[in-house]
C-alpha cells in the first residue's frame, strides 16, 4: 500500500473488529481451483479469437479440415470466454463473498467440487469438443449442443443451492447489494438459459428470433452484468476501506437494471420482421438502461472519492476503475445503437464486434481480473505477484484500446459501404488493415491474460498479519461503524415490513422480471407475428426438401449464419442490395432462426436464382478461386479431391443455399407490400418496384439489352485505364477467367459452362456491355452493374484489348450454299436462321444461344466448340454428326455473320 | 405496453426517492448494509489474517 500517496490514509485510525469471534469458512480450494480455471479457460478461449481473427486476413490458416473451420473456431471463443473464463471467474467470486455477505457458510463444500466438474469437465470441455466435433447451435451466446444445455441448468439449479440459499436468511437491512445482484442475477440466469435456448429450436424464424434475441441480451445483462456490478460494488470498497457513496442509489440501480435489461433484446432485430411495437419497446429500454448506468457508475465513482491515489496503487482497484468506466462506456454506446437512425448505420458491422469487446473485456473481463486480484491479495497463502498484474492490467488495456478503436473505425467504413451501390467485396477489401490491426490488438491481449495468470501463481505469499493499512477503516466509518453498526452483535434495524425480507424481492426481481420480459419480448411479438402470417402467407409453402433440410443443418453447424445474415432489413441500401425485405411468413419453417447478426459476407436470403449449382460448388471448395478477394474459408473437406466431386455434405448445403429465397420467388412477392411495419415509408421513395437487386443475373434476349450503358470502345485507349482495367478484372474476373484471362482461373474447372477465353472471341460493344451490366443467365458469368463507372469502362477496355480482332470473312458462293445448308439442318432451332441466338428453342435455354451478330469466335474457338461442344449449355458436340469438312465450313459461315445487318447473307 | 412499463418504472422511482426524502429512518436502513458489509470484510481479513497459511 502506498501510504506517502494517500493523506487519507493519513487520517484514518486502526479498525479493531468487536472481538475475535469465528468466521464463517471460506472454501478458498474452490476459490483457487474455479480461479485457476477460469485463467486456463480464458487463455484457450483467447486463443480461438486470434485464430478466427488471424482467419480473416489468411482465410487458409489452418484449413481443410473441419473441426478447424472458422464459424466452430468461433463458437468455441464466446462460449469459452462466457462459461470457462466469466463463469468460473464469478463462481470464485462468489465462494469468496457469500460467507461474507451472509455470516454463513455456502451450502456444501461437496456439492462446490460438484459444480466444479460440473462447469468444467460437462460443461465447458466437453462444449468445446462436441462444438469442434460438430455438434452446436446455430444460436448467439448459446452455441454449445442440448445436451451440454443440460449440465449448464444444472449447473445453474447448483449454483441456487450453493451460493442463493445462504442469502435466505439474510435480513434485509444487512444484505448488501453485492448480495442483490447476485441472487437476481443467478436466479433470472437460470429461468432464462432454458429459454432462450430451447424456445428457438420450437419456436420458428421470426418469432424464434424474439426468443433468441432476449437470451442474446439476457447473457450479457442478467448473468454477466449483475455478476459484474456485485464484484465492482464488492470490491471498491473493501480495497478503499470506505463505504459505497449511496446504497439507495446502488438498490435503485439494481431495480432499474433487472426491470429494463430483460426488455432491451429485440434491439438485435430493428428493421426486422419483429412487430414494430416490440422493436421500439426495446428501443425505448435501451434508452432507459443507459440512464440506469449512468446512475450506477456515478454511484460507483463517488464510492473512490478520495481514494484516487489508490487506484493507482493497488492494482485490483485499478482494473474495477476500468471496468466501471468501460460500463459506462459501453452502455451508452449501446443504448446509442439502438436508435434507429445509427442502428441502420452500424448494425452488423465490425462496430458492434468492438462494442461487444468493449463489453466483455473492458467491463466484465477487467472487473473479474479485478476481483480475482483482490481475492488472491487477501486468500491466506496465495502467492500474488502485483508486478505482474501491473503489466497485465497495461497490456490489457492497450489491446483491447486498440481493438476497440480499430473495430469502430471499420464498422464506420463498412457502414458508409454498405448504404453505396459498391459491390460487397469492395466492403471486405476495404476491411483488411482493420482485420489486420485485430489481430495485433489481440496479442498483448492474450499476453496480459497470461501475465496475469502468471501473477496468480507466482510472487511472494501473502503475509501472516496485517499491516496496520490493510486493517485500516476510514476514521468516520469507523465511528459511524461504532455507533451505528448494531448487527451482527447487536439488534437488526427495524425496517418497513414490505421489505424485511431483501433476498425475497431480489428473488421475485430475478422471476417478476423474467416472466415479463418473456411474455412482453417474446409471447406477444410471437403472437403478432403468427397473426400476420395467417395474413400474408401464401395458401401453400413448399417446405424444404431433406436433402435441403440437412443442409440447413450444416449451415449451423458451420457458422454460416455468423458472416452471412438470411435478414433483409426494411431499409432502402438492404433492398437495393439484396431485394425484397424478409417478411415472417417465409422463415415460418425455420427451426432455428439463422436470421443473423453479423454480415462479413453479404446476405443470402435471396440467393435462389442468383449463383449457378457449379459457382457454388467452387466457391464452397475455394471461395478465392470465384471471388479472389474473398475471405471465406474452403469447405474442401466437404469435396472428394476437386471442386467438382462435392460429397453429399456439400450437395446438400448448396442444395439448402440455392433454396433461400424460393419461397418469396414462388409467391411473387417482390415488392415491400408485405412490410406494414412503419418502416415502410423509409424505403417507398428510393425502392424500386421490381425489387430485384443488382447482383441479380438478367436474361438479355439474344445478348443484348438497351438499358445496358454503352462502355466506351477501345479504340485507342490509353495505359493508365488499360493498367486500371486489369487491376479492376484481376480482383474481380481473374478466379474464373484466369490471370492471363485464358479462362483457366482457379473456378474454371468446377464452372459448367467454363469461363471463356478471352483472347479467342471477339464482342461487340453492345454485347460486352450486356455481359458485363447483367451478366450471362445459366452460367456462373454475374453481372457488374455495382462496379463504378469508370471501372466498368476501363476494364471492358482491358477486355477488348485482349480480344482477337474481328475477321472480315469472305466465302465463296459454293461453299457459302453448303454451310447454309449444314447450319440451317443443325443450328437453326437455337441459334436462328440469321445467327440471332434467336431460334425457335432458344427462349428455353440457359445460357442463351450466342447471337454470331455480336460475338465472334475465332476460328480456334469455333473449331473447339463446334467438335467439343460446350458442357453445362445446350450446345453438343457436332464430331460425331458432322464431318470434319462439315464443321470447317461453318466456321466461316458463323464468323461472317458478325456485324452483318443484312437479314440474308450472301457473299 | 412499453409505455406501461415505463410509467410503472418511474413511479416506482419516484416513491422510493419521496420515501428516501422524507422518511431518515428508511433512509439510515438503506444505507446500513454498507457498513455492515465492510465490518464483515474487516472480520474476515482479521481472521484470515490471524490463520496459518
Amino acid at each position: 500500500m502506498n501510504k506517502g500517496s494517500n493523506t487519507i490514509d493519513e487520517k484514518i485510525m486502526p479498525f479493531r473488529p468487536k472481538g475475535h469471534q469465528a468466521v464463517p469458512r471460506t472454501e478458498y480450494d474452490l476459490i483457487r481451483w474455479h480461479g485457476h480455471a477460469a485463467l486456463i479457460t480464458v487463455l484457450v478461449s483467447a486463443l480461438f479469437g486470434i485464430l478466427v481473427a488471424t482467419k480473416f486476413n489468411f482465410p487458409n490458416f489452418m484449413g481443410g479440415h473441419a473441426w478447424e473451420t472458422w464459424g466452430r473456431l468461433r463458437y468455441n471463443h464466446t462460449q469459452g470466454i462466457f462459461f470457462g473464463w466469466l463463469g468460473n471467474a464469478f463462481i470464485a467470486f462468489c465462494y469468496y463473498v457469500t460467507p461474507r455477505l451472509t455470516n454463513s457458510t455456502v451450502n456444501s463444500r461437496r456439492l462446490g467440487w460438484g459444480l466444479f466438474w460440473i462447469w468444467n469437465f460437462m460443461v465447458v470441455l466437453p462444449g468445446w469438443v462436441l462444438v469442434c466435433m460438430g455438434f452446436s447451435q446455430p444460436l448467439e451466446w448459446a452455441e454449445f449442443p442440448m445436451i451440454v444445455d443440460v449440465f449448464v441448468i444444472l449447473a445453474f439449479l447448483l449454483m441456487l443451492v450453493q451460493f442463493v440459499k445462504p442469502f435466505l436468511k439474510v435480513p434485509a437491512g444487512d444484505l448488501y447489494v453485492s448480495g442483490w445482484y447476485i441472487v437476481g442475477g443467478l436466479v433470472f440466469t437460470t429461468l432464462a438459459y432454458p429459454i432462450g435456448n430451447l424456445v428457438p429450436e420450437l419456436v420458428a424464424g421470426a418469432k424464434g428470433a424474439a426468443f433468441s434475441g432476449l437470451w442474446i441480451h439476457d447473457a450479457v445483462g442478467l448473468f454477466v452484468t449483475p455478476l459484474a456490478v456485485a464484484m465492482t460494488y464488492y470490491v471498491i470498497p473493501a480495497v478503499t476501506k470506505r463505504p459505497i457513496y449511496s446504497h439507495f442509489i446502488s438498490m435503485l440501480g439494481f431495480w432499474l437494471l433487472f426491470f429494463i435489461y430483460p426488455l432491451n433484446g429485440t434491439h438485435h432485430y430493428v428493421y426486422s420482421a419483429i412487430p414494430m411495437s416490440a422493436q421500439r419497446g426495446a428501443i425505448i429500454a435501451s434508452a432507459y438502461l443507459g440512464l440506469d448506468v449512468i446512475l450506477v457508475v456515478t454511484n460507483l465513482l463517488l464510492s473512490l472519492r478520495g481514494s484516487s491515489g489508490k487506484v493507482g496503487s493497488n492494482v485490483a482497484l485499478r482494473f474495477i476503475w476500468f471496468g466501471v468506466v468501460a460500463y459506462l462506456v459501453v452502455s451508452l454506446q449501446g443504448s446509442m445503437q439502438a436508435f434507429m437512425p445509427i442502428n441502420r448505420f452500424i448494425h452488423f458491422s465490425d462496430w458492434v464486434i468492438g462494442h461487444s469487446h468493449l463489453a466483455m473485456i473492458g467491463f466484465a473481463s477487467f472487473t473479474a481480473a479485478g476481483a480475482l486480484a483482490h481475492i488472491w491479495s487477501n486468500m491466506p497463502g496465495a502467492k500474488y505477484n502485483e508486478r505482474a498484474m501491473g503489466w497485465s492490467f497495461w497490456l490489457l488495456s492497450i489491446g483491447l484500446g486498440l481493438m476497440v478503436i480499430d473495430l469502430t473505425a471499420a464498422g464506420l467504413v463498412e457502414g458508409q459501404m454498405w448504404v453505396s451501390r459498391a459491390p460487397w467485396i469492395d466492403s471486405v477489401r476495404a476491411i483488411y488493415p482493420y482485420w489486420f490491426t485485430r489481430i495485433l490488438a489481440g496479442l498483448p491481449i492474450i499476453a496480459g491474460f497470461a501475465l496475469f495468470w502468471i501473477g496468480l501463481l507466482t510472487g511472494p505469499r501473502n503475509p501472516k498479519s496485517a499491516t496496520s493499512d490493510s486493517m485500516a477503516l476510514n476514521k468516520n466509518t469507523a465511528a459511524r461503524l461504532e455507533d451505528e453498526v448494531q448487527h451482527p452483535h447487536g439488534e437488526p434495524h427495524a425496517a418497513p415490513s414490505i421489505l424485511s425480507y431483501a433476498f425475497v424481492i431480489a428473488f421475485v426481481a430475478g422471476f417478476g422480471f423474467f416472466v415479463l420480459s418473456f411474455v412482453v419480448l417474446g409471447i406477444l411479438p410471437a403472437m403478432q407475428l403468427q397473426a400476420e402470417i395467417n395474413r400474408t402467407a401464401p395458401h401453400a409453402m413448399q417446405p424444404l426438401s431433406a436433402s435441403e433440410e440437412h443442409g440447413r443443418q450444416i449451415y449451423g453447424r458451420e457458422g454460416c449464419a455468423y458472416c452471412h445474415t438470411e435478414q433483409v432489413r426494411t431499409i432502402t441500401s438492404d433492398v437495393q442490395r439484396f431485394g425484397a425485405p424478409t417478411a415472417a411468413w417465409e422463415t415460418q419453417y425455420d427451426y432455428p432462426q439463422l436470421w443473423g447478426t453479423r454480415r462479413i459476407g453479404p446476405d443470402l436470403s435471396r440467393e435462389n436464382g442468383l449463383h449457378t449449382d457449379d459457382w457454388q460448388y467452387a466457391h464452397l471448395y475455394n471461395p478465392r478461386s470465384t471471388v479472389p478477394d474473398s475471405i471465406m474459408p474452403g469447405y474442401s473437406w466437404m469435396f472428394t479431391g476437386s471442386a467438382g466431386e462435392p460429397n453429399s455434405d456439400a450437395l446438400d448445403l448448396v442444395a439448402y443455399v440455392r433454396s433461400l429465397g424460393r419461397q418469396r420467388a414462388l409467391a411473387g412477392e417482390t415488392g415491400n407490400q408485405q412490410v406494414d411495419h412503419g418502416t415502410a415509408m423509409e424505403m417507398s421513395s428510393s425502392y424500386g418496384s421490381e425489387g430485384v437487386p443488382d447482383t441479380r443475373p438478367r436474361i438479355a434476349a439474344m445478348g443484348l439489352d438497351d438499358s445496358a450503358p454503352i462502355f466506351s470502345s477501345a479504340q485507342s485507349p490509353d495505359s493508365n485505364r488499360l493498367a486500371h482495367g486489369l487491376d479492376v478484372y484481376q480482383h474481380n474476373c481473374s478466379g474464373c477467367h484466369g490471370t492471363n484471362a485464358d479462362g483457366q482461373g482457379s473456378a474454371a474447372a468446377a464452372l459448367r459452362p467454363r469461363a471463356i477465353d478471352l483472347h479467342l472471341e471477339h464482342f461487340s460493344d453492345a454485347h460486352l456491355a450486356t455481359v458485363l451490366w447483367d451478366g450471362v443467365s445459366g452460367s456462373a458469368m454475374p453481372p457488374w452493374r455495382q462496379l463504378e463507372k469508370n471501372d466498368l469502362n476501363d476494364v471492358a477496355s482491358y477486355v477488348q484489348s485482349l480480344e482477337s480482332p474481328a475477321t472480315n470473312v469472305t466465302m465463296q458462293p459454293a461453299e457459302f450454299a453448303a454451310a447454309q445448308t449444314i447450319y440451317t439442318a443443325n443450328c437453326v432451332s437455337c441459334h436462328g436462321a440469321n445467327g440471332r441466338g434467336d431460334g425457335p428453342a432458344a427462349g428455353a435455354l440457359q445460357p442463351s444461344p450466342v447471337n454470331f451478330r455480336v460475338r465472334q469466335p475465332s476460328q480456334q474457338r469455333a473449331w473447339t466448340v463446334l467438335n467439343e461442344g460446350v458442357s453445362g449449355s445446350s450446345m453438343p458436340a457436332w464430331k460425331n454428326t458432322l464431318a470434319p469438312d462439315q464443321i470447317k465450313l461453318l466456321i466461316p459461315y458463323v464468323q461472317q455473320m458478325y456485324g452483318n445487318d443484312k437479314e440474308l447473307l450472301h457473299p | 405496453m412499453i409505455n406501461i412499463i415505463v410509467a410503472i418504472v418511474t413511479l416506482i422511482v419516484a416513491a422510493f426517492l419521496l420515501l428516501w426524502i422524507f422518511r431518515p429512518s428508511f433512509r439510515k436502513w438503506v444505507e446500513q448494509p454498507k457498513y455492515t458489509m465492510l465490518e464483515n470484510d474487516q472480520r474476515f481479513r482479521h481472521a484470515d489474517n490471524r490463520r496459518e497459511p
